[in-house]
């Protein structure tokens, strides 16, 4: 039986000189394809047509039409005079085919049952460039390229699939479906033919498709301006006038009613804002076209409803499924908005430029608007190629920080900056504010750990807090000089925070990209204002906080953090135990347990993640999730934590309703920041700008550009950051009682997780938005990079004082003497915000803290304060009476505790006119009214930071009385231990304010003297008669469990310690050492 | 992965953000600046200090007012600088009376309780009555102080505190604003008396405004007008007000009655009267106060005002300003300060007087109950009992005898009680409120 081909009509329409038409003759007449027959219409000018076709052609059928009506017109002319064709091929005649295009074509028509095929077109003159490969267009009809301008053909577009338009030039067309859709409108004679034959033919159900085996080369001498457009009706007319008015056209009537009617005014607006910025712009043509468009379509409304009387009767697609074949948005508005943000307004009102403006801008190497996501970029392998004029309008001078030397450049500029910036906080005097107290030496840091008392408070027995065994080792790597610690603190937590933050991006975005992030966190005014409050402790927490937040990501198994299991169990101690579960999982509890140490809302701020993770699971969950077991992880990283921190623990166990606030204070909500100063991070002076609202922004942005697995971790990081600014509000607000975790250690998981997002933002410009292809999102990529650029203007600005405003001096250094008039110790009553003492305290109220330091200002023995109150209870109670106005004899009740000042601080440093700027944080108003009503307490000192009152009734820490007389305070030589010197008298008795009572005994003359309690809570010895020259001592009388419990802490820390390697280390030397012996003693036999 | 699967997780963080940025937003802290004052208040106190200053041959009543006994140590104080103390045991609902003073013109009482719940009133002869109070103040004001011939017009002012206090007197007259240099940067030591004497550079003066800015420390302040035989301590403001209340005004002839007003502020002040005597109508008067200066209206004898027993008078003005009610005879006037509405009020009658009427005023414009009981211990015969008061209605209630106290109490701060001792002609002395300072 024989086969034959389906009968293909090849229409080639050629107007006057027609320069390529010889050769488009020439290849149609090589096709391998049996069925073909050409038809030539001579549209209009037909000198000579006949003979030049029969020339090429002799077999070709040639109709010449006496005007020139266009490319429709006469294609229509032509299927009137063809009969029992399967296929029309129309072609210009510019246009050279392989000799296997029709049939590569017709195979591609009936392999995918298109209606409509359309070929691979190329450049006339150098093949390897792409023109077309088939077209997009958005629902406003503007058309858009499937390939970049210069585009090399490396057969990357090779692939047969769906297109909405088939650009002019060669056209397959089912000639059934031609006949249905009555052909093209002649009413559209050229510009805009082919976008509203494919529309209509898609609205009847038809597919259209590329055929890129199919070569075709496009000379496309109207589009370049070789010849001109000369089509009845056409003439004085411009490209951009009729490109318009025909895409308004193909819009009027492309669409169903309602959508018509929700896109018409779409259209209308934004050709209202086109006109406008051309009018403002002096571009006539712009403007003449956009007017006359609408003039146009108003003139042929009748031809509208008639087109939409046809588009009924051949409707199969739904507006709906007509719009799934489109790109979404506005292709040219988003061009503009693009270009104007790149290259300002007088590139972006050319952003449809007229065909040889764009020729020349091609030519001439301009940027051709692809986007600015190239600008991104990271493979710059095109740039490196440079053969091609094309190639090399690839080529973006915006590539910033691509290569290592860039990046390598950008890092030491920002290190020496930053070293600059903080150039004062090497040499500067500390002020003594936030946690800035001098420390102690090396060995009396290590002694506070290790001691059975302190002297917090009233004195308490509870074990040494952690923080101090973590500056004493930390003290071992400085040699001892621990002043050295806090500037260190000060000046490098910021930037090992930001090392943090590259850590925990590597691999997963592009160095670029970490190189962004990591300079946006080093911005954040959260980490400056802690510079300039003092705050080692949220410090230490904004360095550790990216290595913290790299390592939960890994347990959690978030994708790219880790993909896979975790290698096969290693038994502890041998090489390889690190790597293990177990091992990670060991590192992660002690990086946590030593930061936790100095703040212990680290703890808050890592069930934050857990429950940020969970929450973005919720929404969508991770392949990997159902491995991992968060909340039973997460109670066994608590509990392995509170291992290591034994001595806390046990403090916190001990601490009763005061265990909460281990993890914070209460701070007055009259002077806590608003949500909108959380979210810029501005906890202090730095960051009220509008600038400082633009890292977030970006950060928000970030999220919503991500795609695939970075929106995967950008929805985690989102909901972390998002729960931790909802907890610290709820914090500061107290609305969870009296678990206030610290608002600042909470902020600045907040601003990891923002630095996070915008380093995924950054690799989502490199990488997702080039793959969206242009869209929405680029537009947020231009605001995205100059927001990221000016935000670091309060960053910046609050540089200069070389200190990031850490004050000069503070209120506490300001008072020139706390000594009270008598002799002997004597404490001083520190109450104010506990954002603003220089001591931590304990909570009294909302906004009032209160702390107590030994013989004036704190020092490196109450650094940290116990959880448990436990007989400072007292002392809170006594302040919590004056807050409330019930008592008016305060100094009567703290005398027997040894107080004699009390320091009320509104703030932590003195305002200096001009020169230093602190934030107020007052005490409840009711405390300072009550405190100036009392009865024995002398206003000393009253600044609007600070008010010092004077204890009236004080008699000393240590006091004697005689025969029931006043008490007089008693010296004691060193401290309070030691040698005191007592009066001479009979029936003494001496009372100390020192806590627990049973800590303390009296000796005199090596004898213990019998104690009772006073008041409930104060020692009192019965000493009797004394002569004036016994050796009376009081001594420290406890058994060193606190001692114990810190020497079981460190030997657990030094175990595990070891067990990372160590002790496979010491095994084998053993093992080496030995298997060299059995090795010496084999060779001496052998040479036996 | 499907893109929009991101759209639920945002629109639930930023739902959770934008709540929490509303709640955070209604939901505003501010610095409390007010505790619990007063006796009745500080019942649970662990010390409360009571000081009545400007005493002259007065006496001094306190009362227990709670069930628990009470330790009160007393502390006085002449101008002279002389002084002593003593020491007595309150058993509940006890009254402890002391009168002897020892020599001097004039004398401060500090008192402190262990616990609280104990009020005090001076008492004098001729209805003198006034109320020791339990805070000190940073800023007093006075009105309608007399230094004409016969009238004497001081401050007596008492450092409750242990601090030297350091204060300026500013004073309002007739002529203008006045501050006297040797009345500014005056000291006052601590626990320590003194007593400014106005006439010293106010000379014949009448209807004189004063001011007193503490710039450290906290004073005890009361005002002394000698007005021929009849004294007054006149307790004063600690801010000017807009709206003023006095229930009991008597317009009894022979009797004098008298608004006085000045003005702090540097602008001036229109001030409306409106003074209720069913069944009569009175046309309200409305006067205005130039800047720093002084004004007064006559409600008693005014021909506009029939004579028909006591007056609801309440005056309205333009801004914050100070206002006197000067209430007395032809022998001499005693300066009332106008009462500040409260939720709870304890009236209690310790004087040798007794009083010839009592009523209660709710100031606000919604119904209000009423609870009056009697204070526990006192000779009260009255009963505990509810009463309804309609917006603004002032209603008469049973009189208190002498020893007997009651406690009136409501539950927003609408309530006035002004009991006026029984006098000739009626409601020339006032008795105040115990708890009112």
């Amino acid at each position: 039986m024989e086969s034959r081909a389906p009968a293909v009509v090849a229409v080639v329409v050629t107007t006057g000189p027609g320069p390529g038409l010889e050769v488009t003759l020439a290849s149609l007449a090589a096709q391998d394809y049996e069925e073909l027959s050409l038809l030539v219409i001579a549209n209009g000018e037909h000198d000579n047509v006949t003979e030049r076709v029969a020339a090429i052609a002799p077999k070709a059928f040639v109709r010449t039409l006496d005007e020139n009506k266009g490319f429709g017109a006469a294609c229509n002319e032509a299927a009137l005079m063809v009969d029992g064709a399967a296929f029309f091929l129309f072609c210009h005649d510019d246009v050279r085919l392989e000799t296997n295009v029709v049939q590569m074509m017709v195979e591609a028509a009936f392999r995918t049952n298109a209606g409509i095929v359309t070929p691979k077109v190329v450049q006339y003159e150098d093949p390897m460039v792409l023109v077309h490969v088939g077209q997009t267009s958005d629902r406003f009809g503007v058309v858009q390229e499937r390939v970049d301008p210069g585009e090399i053909d490396h057969g990357q577009q090779d692939l047969e699939r769906d297109v909405f338009v088939a650009p002019g030039g060669v056209t397959l067309v089912r000639y059934d479906l031609f006949t249905t859709l009555r052909g093209f409108d002649p009413l559209i004679p050229v510009l805009g033919e082919d976008l509203d034959l494919c529309w209509r033919a898609q609205v009847a159900g038809a597919r259209v498709v590329v055929a890129p085996s199919a070569k075709v080369a496009h000379r496309q001498t109207i589009a370049t301006g070789e010849r001109t457009v000369s089509a009845v009706g056409t003439r004085r007319r411009s490209r951009q006038d009729l490109q318009r008015r025909h895409q308004l056209m193909v819009v009027a009537t492309g669409w169903g009613r309602v959508t018509t009617l929700l896109t018409l005014p779409l259209l209308a607006a934004m050709d209202l804002f086109e006109f406008l910025i051309a009018i403002f712009s002096r571009d006539t043509d712009r403007a003449g076209a956009i007017l006359s468009s609408w003039l146009w379509l108003f003139n042929n409304r009748k031809r509208i409803r008639e087109r939409r009387r046809l588009r009924g009767q051949v409707q199969v697609l739904s507006d709906s499924e007509l719009r799934r074949l489109q790109v979404g948005g506005a292709s040219r508005l988003k061009r503009f908005a693009t270009t104007l943000v790149r290259e300002g307004l007088d590139r972006a009102r050319g952003v449809l430029p007229e065909a040889e403006n764009l020729q020349e801008s091609i030519s001439s190497g301009e940027d051709s608007g692809v986007g600015f996501a190239a600008a991104f970029s990271e493979s710059e392998e095109f740039d490196e190629i440079g053969e091609s004029d094309e190639i090399s309008l690839r080529r973006r001078a915006g590539r910033i920080l691509t290569s290592f030397r860039a990046q390598a450049t950008a890092i030491i500029a920002v290190g020496v900056f930053w070293l600059i910036a903080t150039r004062n906080l090497a040499v500067m005097p500390l002020p003594l504010v936030g946690r800035l107290a001098p420390l102690d030496s090396w060995w009396s840091t290590w002694r506070h750990f290790f001691a059975s008392w302190s002297p917090n408070g009233v004195g308490t027995g509870s074990p040494g807090m952690p923080g101090y065994g973590v500056l004493g080792f930390a003290g071992t790597f400085v040699f001892g000089r621990m002043g050295i610690l806090p500037r260190l603190a000060l000046i490098f937590a910021i930037p090992a925070g930001s090392i943090g933050i590259a850590r925990l991006l590597k691999n997963r975005v592009s160095n670029r990209a970490r190189v962004i992030a990591s300079i946006a966190y080093l911005a954040m005014p959260l980490g400056l204002n802690m510079i300039s409050q003092g705050r080692i402790d949220v410090l230490l927490f904004v360095a550790a906080a990216p290595f913290i937040v790299r390592r939960l990501f890994e347990l959690l198994a978030i994708p790219s953090f880790r993909d896979a299991a975790y290698p096969a169990p290693v038994q502890f101690g041998l090489q390889g135990w690190r790597g293990t579960e177990a091992g990670q999982r060991t590192i992660l509890v002690m990086i946590i347990a030593l930061v936790s140490a100095m703040a212990p809302a680290t703890l808050i701020a890592v069930i934050v993640i857990f429950l940020g993770v969970s929450v973005a699971r919720f929404f969508e969950s991770d392949e990997n999730a159902s491995r991992v077991r968060p909340w039973r992880t997460l109670l066994s990283i608590l509990g392995s934590v509170s291992i290591f921190l034994l001595p806390l623990t046990i403090n916190v166990v001990f601490a009763g309703r005061r265990a909460l606030e281990t993890f914070g204070a209460a701070r007055g909500t009259w002077a806590s920041p608003s949500l909108g100063s959380l979210i810029r991070g501005a906890d202090g002076n730095i960051g009220h700008s509008w600038a400082a609202w633009l890292l977030p922004l970006v950060g928000m942005l970030s999220f919503f550009v991500c795609q695939g697995i970075r929106r995967n971790i950008a929805s985690k990081v989102a909901a972390t950051a998002t729960l931790s600014l909802i907890l610290a509000t709820l914090s500061l607000h107290h609305w969870m009682g009296p678990f206030t975790p610290d608002v600042d250690v909470l902020l600045a998981l907040y601003m990891a997780m923002i630095a996070l997002l915008i380093g995924l933002g950054v690799s989502a410009l490199e990488n997702d938005l080039r793959q969206a292809g242009f869209g929405w999102r680029q537009i947020f990529a231009g605001f995205l990079v100059s927001m990221l650029v000016i935000s670091t203007a309060p960053f910046l600005l609050s540089s200069a004082s070389g200190r990031f405003d850490l004050p000069a001096n503070s209120v506490a250094q300001s008072l020139s003497s706390l000594a009270p008039s008598n002799s002997g110790s004597y404490r001083v009553l520190w109450l104010g915000d506990p954002t603003v003492l220089p001591v931590a305290g304990w909570s009294v109220a909302p906004g009032l803290a209160a702390a107590t330091t030994m013989n004036g200002l704190p020092s490196g023995s109450t650094l940290f304060t116990p959880p448990d109150s436990s007989t400072s209870d007292v002392l809170l109670a006594d302040v919590k009476l004056a807050l409330q106005g019930r008592t008016v004899r305060l100094g009567s009740l703290l005398a027997n505790m040894g107080i004699s000042t009390i320091v009320v601080m509104n703030a932590s440093s003195p305002e200096l006119a001009g020169v230093q700027t602190v934030p107020l944080r007052p005490v409840p108003n009711t405390l300072s009214t009550s405190l100036r009503l009392q009865s024995d307490l002398a206003l000393e000192l009253k600044t609007a930071s600070v008010e010092v009152y004077g204890n009236t009734k004080f008699t000393g820490l240590i006091s004697a009385t005689s025969n029931g007389s006043s008490p007089v305070p008693v010296v004691a030589n060193i401290g309070i231990q030691g040698h005191l010197k007592m009066p001479a008298s009979t029936n003494v008795h001496v009372v100390a304010g020192l806590a627990p009572a049973g800590a303390f005994a009296l000796t005199v003359n090596g004898k213990t003297v019998p104690r009772s309690t006073a008041e409930g809570w104060t020692p009192k010895y019965q000493v009797g008669s004394v002569q004036g020259n016994e050796n009376v001592e009081l001594v420290l009388h406890q058994f060193p469990l606190n001692g114990l419990l810190a020497l079981f802490t460190l030997g657990l820390w030094a175990i595990v310690w070891l067990g990372f390697g160590w002790i496979h280390r010491v095994e084998w030397l053993f093992n080496r050492r030995h298997r060299r012996v059995v090795v010496a003693v084999n060779e001496s036999v052998e040479n036996e | 992965m499907n893109n929009l699967r991101r759209l639920p997780l945002a629109a639930a963080l930023g739902a959770a953000l934008v709540l929490t940025a509303i709640v955070s937003m209604t939901f505003t802290g501010s610095n409390p600046s007010q505790f619990a004052s007063g006796a009745l208040e500080a019942s649970n106190a662990e010390s409360t200090a009571l000081h009545c200053s400007g005493l002259t041959s007065s006496s001094v009543t306190f009362f227990n007012t709670t069930s628990e006994a009470h330790k009160i140590s007393i502390t006085w104080i002449t101008s002279s600088g002389s002084g002593g103390s003593s020491t007595s045991k309150l058993a509940a609902h006890a009254h402890w009376r002391i009168s002897e003073f020892g020599k001097g013109s004039v004398f401060a009482v500090e008192a402190e309780i262990n616990g609280g719940g104990v009020v005090a009133s001076v008492d004098g002869a001729n209805g003198l009555q006034s109320t020791c109070s339990s805070v000190g103040t940073t800023s007093w004001y006075g009105a309608g102080f007399d230094t004409k011939v016969g009238s004497t017009g001081e401050l007596s002012i008492y450092n409750p505190t242990a601090t030297a206090a350091v204060f300026n007197v500013s004073t309002f007259t007739a002529k203008g604003f006045n501050a006297p240099a040797s009345f500014q940067g005056l000291s006052v030591g601590a626990h320590k008396l003194l007593v400014v004497d106005l006439g010293t550079r106010l000379v014949n003066t009448t209807n004189i405004g004063v001011h007193v800015k503490v710039l450290r420390g906290s004073l005890e302040i009361v005002g002394i007008q000698k007005s021929g035989s009849i004294i007054s301590y006149f307790p004063g403001q600690n801010q000017p007000n807009v709206q003023n209340w006095f229930p009991l005004v008597t317009t009894e002839n022979k009797a004098a009655a008298q608004l006085r007003f000045a003005n702090p502020s540097a602008n001036p002040i229109s001030v409306t009267v409106k003074i209720s005597l069913p069944p009569y109508s009175v046309q309200p008067q409305t006067v205005i106060v130039a800047p720093f200066n002084v004004e007064s209206i006559t409600i008693t004898p005014n021909t506009a005002i029939p004579a028909n027993g006591f007056a609801f008078v309440s005056s309205s003005s333009s801004s914050p300003l100070l206002t006197t009610l000067a209430l007395g005879t032809s022998k001499g006037i005693m300066l009332n300060a106008p009462a500040s509405p409260a939720s709870s009020l304890l009236m209690a009658n310790f004087n040798a007087s007794p009083v010839s009427r009592v009523v209660i005023t709710n100031v606000s414009k919604q119904n209000v109950v009423v609870n009056s009981s009697p204070l526990p211990g006192s000779q009260s015969t009255s009963r505990t009992s509810k009463i309804s008061l309609k917006a603004g209605e002032t209603v008469q209630v049973n009189l208190l005898n002498e020893q007997s106290g009651q406690i009136f109490s409501t539950e927003r701060n609408v309530l006035l009680v002004t009991a006026a001792f029984t006098t000739t002609p009626a409601g020339t002395a006032l008795l105040s409120n115990l708890n009112s300072r």
